[in-house]
Parts: structure tokens; C-alpha cells; sequence
């Protein structure tokens, strides 16, 4: 079943500026899908839209069949949204955040408390939750943002650049939660510049260049036995978008 | 409603200071905190005296019963000035504005959560200035009990008409402004355009009706006036009849009035929240760079070049710190259209005051204004999170404050020496006396860059959420802002009354001198302030 469906989404910025063009994307049950592109070539635009935050006139965006532009509340119940740098509340303590956006989910006391410890512990700053955000380094903040995206196991998780700022350990934690994830059900949707990763990690993948989208599919059928790395630079060097 | 509770309720934690009290360990940010806590208990106390005694002067000149009008025009007109300045930079394009938005809020729970926000941090200044009056009233129109129970319920309700109408006010500007390829400049035009206008609305007014006095109208024709303006401003009548009568359907209505503005109003900003916020955070991408050869500057200049971006690419810093240079340049281009004599006999309600008898007071009266607030008083503190690339930079911490300080030089001389020389031409001031007037305006302005700048070092707040934080509620602004402001009013009648006695270029020397020491003064402490830990 399609969690993610982006159905001929553009937008432009000013009169000229068009930060995306015609995009189409279907994310499955079970799919981690990663999203790559130079910078300035439409990721965050598309995610952005995707989520609820960017307001758009052309196509649509789809959450489990709820149109984000219709139905907001309804996909933004269904999705988890982590932003390349998150903006906190840096005066709330690590603790009083995750109580808050488990509050925003209403997850019960007893849920919320097993998901924060599990997942605190998992990215070792359990001990650091009574901590003011405001005293935290870039990656502990990250992780913040991870944990309060999965509090309430997001049927669809969406990452801008998940991985800046993530210790190597933090790193492979969360590639493992989105395995983990997917595996239950759910899909990733995620941007990066970390061609290895994406190769490593991804089952679907889509290229974006200027807007447009140039090459999308299985990972497998579109790098055959080359490396993700050098398909890219082909793609992006070569397709006239 | 829920989800309205947990996001305020979030949002007030995250700003009020408990949590740093609380779990910082810093023992100067705590007493920053308490400190900042007391200021403002002394200020909303000095508020209540001042409330009080003028609701007390009502009453001995026998007005009691119009007290009630006056403490609803002078909340409403408080409340929609300052809410206007400051509601787009609550209401739009808030840090934390991608992080809500992706959360199962509804767009109408945002919104209104932050314009409940503006309304509970500003509670405090509504009640120091309606409890005072009702304590007024109550003592010489002798209330029942009901009455002062009816104030009180009213008094929470007072400032949502005003405060919902600025933030109309506000998205309009936001939404004209989010069409330009320069969105933060139209903004800031906009909303100067849009003050200026209400400020001017009570001065037009006097101007083409200038036959009484509001002194000897408040007197005589107090009931007539309250009548006139009640009658268009309908809930301020209900307040009135609520208070004085204790009328039911006066009190019903102007709670249903407020609830049903505020529901309005946040029902149709909604639908057009997201669309303007999109336009707003998209920058200006359709801009292309062109090529060109690019300068060396000198380093103190190139951050007060950087201090002029910031200003005009900051609605909320633009508004609030330049409304006084803006002012001054409105009174000097306005001294050549307008009759001076007039123009003092507006200001002043129709005292007997002649220009000639406000010479002395030239300098001081446009540093009243050009000085009202420096830059400088909040430049520091708005480096904010990106004060690590000033500190990363093999700049020495007295350079950048040089730089910021030469800003304010640039920013505000020029308009003080353009206001004084048209002010002492308008006035008949001989050449040489211009000259003195004008060195005197010069080292006034020197004297607020460096009082403003050793106050945002005294009191620095690096760590804020939104720009309002530093620009209106900063610990900084304020106490840079009363001193100067009661100190430059003193200074005004001081100079007039010994003008009197004294040649007025001996008075303006004799100010020239002492500020010039007491700049130089506070210019050491800058200094060694700078030499200290941040």
C-alpha cells in the first residue's frame, strides 16, 4: 500500500524561480526511500510540501490516501517530520520536549515512558534529558528531534539530512530504527548527501535536479553493478531535465 | 483545545525563565533572570502609581464617572500601537514555525497560540494599568461591590479587541509584503506608514480644531466627548455601562464581542496562514547574482554595514528602534510646511508656549526623539546564536563593538544635525548658535551610542527564541530607554527654565561639556567591559 504519493507536485518562488517541477513519488509499506540531489536542486522543497510546512498550488501530496492539502491533521497524525537543522524549544529541558510532543500524539504515560527510555538509551542521552536543549551540542539535538519523531511509531518518517551531526554509533542506531520501522509497516522518506549510505540503506531512490526528477526506481535496477555514487554523477552530468 | 493547552503552555515554559532558574547552572544567567523579573515588577509598579494617581486626579475634579472610558481608550490605544509593532514577529515566520507545522496542530491552533501568547505577557501591563483605575473609580463614584467584580472580569477581556484589530493589521502587512521581491523592507515601510498615521490621527484632529484646549475640554466637555467617541466605539461604551451601571447585556456583550472578533478573525487568517508564511520564508531566490568588483572596507566599517543589513532585513528591529530617528525627520521636514507656534500648541495641548521660549530646549527635544532608542542597546544581544562567527573571526571583541557603535553614529547623527539646523531655522536661531546646537545634538548621540552599548553589555541575552525578546522586552532596552527618556524630558524643562537666566549657547555648551566627560566615561567602561569574559 502506498504511504507517500506525490502526484505532479510543483512550486515556484517568485515569477521565475521554479523549485520544483512536475515532481511524481510513491513510497510503499516498507520502503526506505532516499532522495538525493545537489543543493538548491529541490529536496527540502518537496519535503517541505510533503509535510505540511510549504504551501503549494500545483498536484497533490498524499499521506495513507489523506491529501496533506485537504486533510492536514490527518497526515501530519500519520508522519514524523525531522528538519536537516531542528529548530527546538531550547529552554525546555530534553524531557519536558518529548513529554510535549507526546502530548501533542496523546500517547498514555505508560507507552510514552517504555518508547523515550528505549530510544534515549539507544541513542545514550538518557542521561542528558534533564538538561536544558539550549546546553545541548548539534548532534544530542538531533537526537532529540529523532526520539520525539518516533514516540508515536510514525507510519511514514520524513528526514532532512538525518545524518549531520550523528556520532558513527548514533548513525547506525538510527539506520537500524529505520529497518526496524520499516519492518513493522511503516516507510522512510529521507534526503541525504551520503551517496554510501543511501546505497547501503535505501531500497528505493529518486534523483532530483532542478526541480525536476531524473531518475527514480529500485536501487538495484538503477545502479545495476555500479556504485550509487557514480550513477548520480552521471544522471545529474548527462539528463537534460 | 487540548492541543491549544499543551502548546501554550509549552511555549510559556520555554520563554518565561523558570527552566533556567530551575536547571541552569550559570549563576549570572539565573540572576539575569531574576534580575530582569525585578526590573519589570518596578516598572508595572511604577505604571500602577502613575494609573493611580491620574484615576485619583479624576476623581478630585470630579470626572470619577468617566474613568472607566478612559481606562478602556487608553488600553485599546496602548494595546493596538504596541501589539502592531510587534505581532509579525510572533504571529509569522517564527523559529520554531517548521517544527509546529509538521505536528498535528491545526494551522488556527498556531496562530492562535501565539497571539494568546502576545495576550498573557502582556496581562500584566493591561492589569497595572486598569486595577489602579478601578481602585479610582471605586473610591470616588463610591462602586458597589458588583462593579469592581465586573472590572475585573472585563479587564481580561479588555485588550483582545485592540490586540486582535493589530494583528489584523499585521497579517495584511505581512501578506502585502510577502508579494515583494524585498518582503522584510515592505514590511518595515508598511508599518511605520501605518504608525505614523495613528499617531498623527490625534494631532490632525487638533490641528484643523485647534480652538480649545483638551485641558479646558476635558472640563467642559467631557461628557460630550466620551459620548462621541463611545458612540463609535461601541464596546468601550459596553465597558463603561458595564462598570458605572452594572449592566448585564453591556457586560454579555462586550465579552461576546471580544470572543466573536477573536474567533473571527483566527478562522480567516488561517486559511491564509500557510500560503503567506511559504511566501515570506521563500526569500528573495529570484534574485540573480551579478558579477561585480567587490571592495575592501575598512573593519569597523564593515560591520556597521553589517549592523545597517540587519536593521532593514529585521521588521521587529527596524519598527522599534528607528519609530524616533523616523519621527525626528518627520518633525524637521514638517517645520517647513507647518507654522512652529502651531505645531507646539498641538504637542503641548495649547499651553502658553511660544517657540522662542523652546530654543534652549532644540537639542534636547530632537534627542527626545533620534535617542529614544540606539541600536546599540540591543546590537550585541541580537548576534544571537550567530555570535560564533564575529567570535570565530581574528576580530578583537572592543573592534566589533566599535563597529556597532559607529553604526549608531552613522544611523542617528545625520538626522540629529538635519533636525536641529530645520527646528533652528524654523525658530530664528542665528548661524553661530546652530552650530553649538548642532555639536551639542552630536555629543548627545555619542553619549546614547555608548549608554546603550555599556547597558547591552551590562545585560546581555544571547540565547533568545525571537527577535521581540531583545527588541522590545530586553532587560537592556529598558533600562537604557527610562533613564534616558525621563533624564532627556528633565533636561528639556531644565533648559527652558534657565534660559530664562542664562544665554542659551552658555546652557548648550555647559550640556556639550558635561556629556562629552560623561561619554568618555561610559566609553572606558565599555572598554573594560570588553576586556571581560562574555
Amino acid at each position: 500500500m502506498s504511504v507517500l504519493v506525490i502526484d505532479h507536485f510543483s512550486k515556484k518562488y517568485g515569477e521565475n524561480k521554479r523549485a520544483a517541477e512536475d515532481v511524481n513519488l510513491c513510497v510503499k509499506e516498507g520502503d526506505i526511500f532516499g532522495f538525493i540531489g545537489h543543493n538548491g536542486a529541490g529536496k527540502s522543497t518537496t519535503i517541505k510540501a510533503a509535510v505540511g510546512v510549504l504551501d503549494f498550488q500545483e498536484g497533490d501530496i498524499q499521506i495513507e490516501g489523506h491529501s496533506i492539502k485537504t486533510q492536514p491533521m490527518e497526515c501530519k497524525k500519520l508522519l514524523a517530520y525531522i528538519p536537516d537543522n531542528p529548530d527546538l524549544y531550547e529552554h525546555l529541558t530534553g524531557i519536558q520536549y518529548l513529554n510535549f510532543i507526546a502530548d501533542v500524539f496523546q500517547i498514555d504515560g505508560t507507552t510514552r515512558t517504555e518508547r523515550i527510555e528505549r530510544y534515549a538509551d539507544a541513542f545514550e542521552i538518557t542521561g542528558d534529558l534533564g538538561n536544558m536543549i539550549s546546553s545541548y551540542s548539534h548532534g544530542m539535538k538531533q537526537k532529540i528531534a529523532i526520539i520525539s519523531a518516533l514516540i508515536h511509531e510514525p507510519k511514514l518518517l520524513v528526514l532532512d539530512e538525518p545524518f549531520v551531526g550523528l556520532d558513527p554509533k548514533a548513525t547506525l542506531t538510527l539506520k537500524n530504527i529505520m529497518h526496524d520501522l520499516c519492518g513493522r509497516g511503516s516507510a522512510v522518506f529521507f534526503s541525504t548527501h551520503v551517496l554510501d549510505v543511501a546505497q547501503k540503506l535505501c531500497n528505493k531512490i529518486a534523483i532530483i535536479k532542478k526541480g525536476h526528477i531524473v531518475a527514480q526506481g529500485r536501487m538495484e535496477e538503477l545502479i545495476g553493478d555500479q556504485s550509487l555514487e557514480d550513477v548520480f554523477m552521471e544522471v545529474v552530468e548527462h539528463v537534460q531535465e | 483545545m487540548y492541543r491549544n493547552k499543551i502548546l501554550l503552555h509549552n511555549m510559556l515554559l520555554s520563554t518565561s525563565g523558570w527552566n533556567i532558574l530551575k536547571y541552569e547552572q550559570d549563576r549570572r544567567k539565573r540572576s539575569r533572570i531574576i534580575g530582569g523579573y525585578v526590573g519589570m515588577a518596578v516598572l508595572l509598579g511604577m505604571l500602577f502609581c502613575y494609573a493611580l494617581l491620574l484615576s485619583i486626579g479624576y476623581g478630585k475634579m470630579g470626572l470619577a464617572q468617566y474613568i472607566p472610558v478612559f481606562c478602556v481608550l487608553s488600553i485599546f490605544a496602548i494595546e493596538f500601537v504596541f501589539t502592531v509593532l510587534k505581532a509579525n514577529a510572533y504571529l509569522f515566520v517564527f523559529r520554531e514555525y517548521d517544527m509546529l507545522m509538521a505536528l498535528p496542530f491545526s494551522v488556527k491552533t498556531i496562530v492562535s497560540c501565539k497571539f494568546l501568547y502576545m495576550y498573557i505577557r502582556n496581562l500584566p501591563w493591561v492589569a497595572s494599568l486598569s486595577l489602579p483605575m478601578m481602585i479610582g473609580y471605586g473610591i470616588y463614584a463610591n462602586a458597589s461591590i458588583s462593579s469592581y467584580l465586573a472590572w475585573i472580569l472585563l479587564s481580561v477581556f479588555l485588550p483582545v479587541i485592540p490586540m486582535v484589530f493589530a494583528s489584523a493589521v499585521g497579517t495584511i502587512i505581512a501578506a502585502i509584503g510577502s508579494s515583494f521581491r524585498h518582503k522584510q523592507l515592505m514590511q518595515t515601510i508598511l508599518t511605520f506608514v501605518f504608525v505614523l498615521f495613528c499617531f498623527s490621527i490625534q494631532y490632525i484632529g487638533q490641528y484643523f480644531f485647534p480652538n480649545e484646549t483638551v485641558a479646558q475640554q476635558t472640563l467642559r466637555n467631557m461628557s460630550e466627548m466620551t459620548d462621541r467617541i463611545t458612540n463609535y466605539l461601541i464596546p468601550a461604551k459596553w465597558f463603561a455601562k458595564g462598570i458605572c451601571d452594572c449592566n448585564i447585556a453591556a457586560i454579555g456583550g462586550f465579552i461576546v464581542v471580544s470572543i466573536v472578533v477573536y474567533e473571527l478573525f483566527f478562522c480567516l487568517v488561517s486559511k491564509f496562514y500557510r500560503q503567506i508564511n511559504s511566501r515570506l520564508l521563500a526569500g528573495n531566490r529570484g534574485t540573480r547574482y551579478q558579477r561585480h568588483t567587490l571592495k575592501r572596507k575598512n573593519i569597523r566599517q564593515t560591520i556597521a554595514l553589517k549592523e545597517w543589513k540587519k536593521l532593514t532585513n529585521c521588521t521587529i528591529y527596524f519598527t522599534n528602534i528607528a519609530i524616533g530617528v523616523v519621527l525626528a525627520l518627520v518633525l524637521a521636514i514638517a517645520v517647513f510646511f507647518v507654522d512652529v507656534d502651531k505645531m507646539i500648541a498641538v504637542i503641548c495641548k495649547g499651553a502658553p508656549i511660544r517657540k522662542e521660549m523652546l530654543v534652549a530646549g532644540i537639542p534636547f527635544i530632537i534627542y527626545f526623539l533620534v535617542g529614544m532608542c540606539a541600536t546599540t542597546a540591543c546590537s550585541y544581544s541580537l548576534e544571537g546564536k550567530n555570535y560564533w562567527i564575529v567570535q570565530s573571526l581574528p576580530i578583537p571583541r572592543l573592534t566589533l563593538i566599535q563597529g556597532k557603535m559607529l553604526f549608531n553614529l552613522y544611523f542617528t547623527i545625520p538626522v540629529t544635525v538635519i533636525a536641529n539646523t530645520s527646528l533652528c531655522i524654523a525658530c530664528g536661531v542665528g548661524l553661530s548658535d546652530m552650530i553649538l546646537c548642532n555639536i551639542c545634538g552630536i555629543i548627545l548621540c555619542a553619549f546614547s551610542t555608548v549608554w546603550g552599548m555599556r547597558c547591552n553589555l551590562k545585560h546581555p541575552n544571547m540565547e533568545w527564541e525571537n527577535e521581540v525578546e531583545v527588541v522590545k522586552q530586553g532587560a537592556s532596552v529598558t533600562i537604557y530607554l527610562l533613564p534616558n527618556m525621563f533624564g532627556c524630558m528633565a533636561m528639556v524643562v531644565l533648559a527652558v527654565a534657565m534660559s530664562m537666566y542664562l544665554p542659551v549657547p552658555m546652557i548648550w555648551v555647559a550640556v556639550t561639556g558635561i556629556m562629552a566627560f560623561v561619554s568618555w566615561l561610559l566609553y572606558r567602561n565599555v572598554v573594560t567591559l570588553c576586556k571581560m569574559s562574555v
